[in-house]
C-alpha cells in the first residue's frame, strides 16, 4: 500500500473528471456542478469542499486544481463562443468562458486504475455524474443542483460539504508508481521543467565557461 | 520515443548542477556502493538518455518523454530523475531522492524536488555557469 499527498489525489480527480467527458467541459460553472455530484453520496470522498453561491455549487480548491492543471499543460482551455459576463447589482460574473480539455487523453486508462486503487467505485462514480449530469444544458444542470435538498438548506456564502480528505492518501500502487504520481502531478515542479527545457532552447550553454566536474569519476561515459 | 532506441546512440554532454553535486557527494560519504551505482546510472543517462522509465503521468506534450527515472542501487534503492533534450543532446540530473524506497516518502519531499528545480532554473536563466559542471 502506497501514499500519495492530498493535493496529488485532488489533480487526478479532477485529470479522470474533465477526461470523462467525451469533448471537453463547456464551462468552468458545469465542471464544479458535475464534480459535487459523486460528493452528494452520504460516504463520499470529497477531495473538493462545496460553497453554496449565486450560480450553486462552487469549490474554491476545485478552481485552485483547475488552473494548475492548465499551468502544466494537462488540461488545456479553448475560449467559448457564448461566454458571457452578467451584471447583478455591483458585481459582474462570468457565466464560464472556456471549454476544458484534457491532454493525454491515452493515460485515462491509468488515472482511472490509481483512483480505483485508492476506492474501487470512485472512476464508475464520476463517468455515471458526467453521464447523467454532464450533457444537459446549462440551465437545466443549475436548476437540477438547486433542486437538491442540501442546496436548498445551505445559506448563501456558506459551506455545503466540507473536504474530508486527509493529508496523505492511501492508494493500492506501488511506491513507485506513488512517486510518478507525485512528480508528474506536481505543478510547480513540471511548470520549472517546461521552463527549463524552454530555456535550453532559447539560452545555449556555453560550455566554455562551465568547469570539467572533478570528484565525479564517469569512467564509461 | 520508440524510435530513438533504434537509432544509433548520439554522443550527449551531461550538465550537472551544484544541488545534484552535493547530493551525489553526500551519498558517497553515507554509501560508497550506492554513490558507485549512482555513477553508473548517470554515464547511463548520459550514455542512451531514453533507457531511464519516462515518467508515464506526464501530460504535457512538451515534455512527453524527457522527464525520466533512473533506480539507483536497485528498485528499492534511490530515484534518480533527469531531464534530456534530444536535439540539443544535453543530459540535465535534476533530482535524487535522499533515502531508498520506502523510507523516502515522495508526497513528504516535494518541497525539495520543487526547490532543486527551481534552483537550477534560476542559475541557469542567470547563466551562472559556475554552478554547473560537465560531467
Amino acid at each position: 500500500m502506497g501514499v500519495i499527498s492530498a493535493a496529488t489525489f485532488q489533480r487526478l480527480y479532477l485529470l479522470y473528471l474533465i477526461g470523462a467527458f467525451r469533448n471537453g467541459v463547456y464551462g468552468s460553472k458545469r465542471l464544479h456542478k458535475v464534480a459535487y455530484i459523486p460528493a452528494r453520496k452520504p460516504d463520499a470522498i470529497r477531495p473538493f469542499e462545496f460553497m453554496k453561491y449565486l450560480y450553486g455549487q462552487y469549490s474554491d480548491t476545485l478552481d485552485d486544481i483547475k488552473d494548475q492543471l492548465n499551468s502544466m499543460g494537462y488540461i488545456v482551455a479553448v475560449p467559448l463562443d457564448t461566454a458571457e459576463i452578467v451584471k447583478f447589482k455591483k458585481h459582474e460574473f462570468n457565466l464560464g468562458g472556456n471549454r476544458f480539455i484534457l491532454q493525454g487523453s491515452a493515460m485515462r486508462g491509468r488515472h482511472r486504475k490509481a483512483l480505483a486503487a485508492i476506492s474501487l467505485d470512485l472512476p464508475q462514480l464520476i463517468d455515471e455524474a458526467v453521464e447523467e449530469y454532464g450533457y444537459l444544458k446549462e440551465q437545466d444542470l443549475v436548476n437540477a443542483c438547486y433542486r437538491f435538498p442540501e442546496f436548498q438548506d445551505a445559506s448563501d456564502g456558506n459551506l455545503i460539504f466540507a473536504g474530508n480528505v486527509s493529508d496523505q492518501v492511501e492508494i493500492d500502487l506501488s511506491d513507485d508508481e506513488c512517486a510518478d504520481l507525485e512528480i508528474a502531478l506536481n505543478p510547480v515542479f513540471i511548470e520549472t521543467m517546461l521552463r527549463l527545457d524552454k530555456a535550453l532552447e532559447t539560452q545555449p550553454i556555453e560550455w566554455g565557461k562551465v568547469q570539467k566536474a572533478e570528484g565525479l569519476s564517469a569512467p564509461n561515459a | 520515443m520508440s524510435g530513438e532506441r533504434s537509432r544509433k546512440p548520439k554522443a550527449y554532454r551531461l550538465l550537472m548542477h551544484d544541488t545534484f553535486l552535493q547530493a551525489y557527494f553526500a551519498l558517497q560519504e553515507e554509501d560508497t556502493r550506492l554513490s558507485a551505482s549512482l555513477i553508473t546510472q548517470i554515464n547511463k543517462s548520459k550514455a542512451d538518455p531514453t533507457s531511464g522509465s519516462p515518467l508515464d503521468d506526464v501530460l504535457n506534450p512538451a515534455l512527453a518523454g524527457k522527464l525520466r527515472k533512473l533506480h539507483v542501487g536497485g528498485r528499492k534503492g534511490l530515484r534518480f530523475v533527469y531531464l534530456f533534450h534530444a536535439g540539443l543532446s544535453v543530459v540535465l540530473p535534476i533530482f535524487l531522492s535522499a533515502e531508498r524506497k520506502p523510507k523516502f516518502r515522495w508526497e513528504q519531499n516535494l518541497p525539495s524536488i520543487e526547490v532543486a528545480a527551481q534552483q537550477i532554473l534560476a542559475d541557469y536563466q542567470a547563466k551562472d555557469w559556475s554552478k554547473f559542471q560537465e560531467v
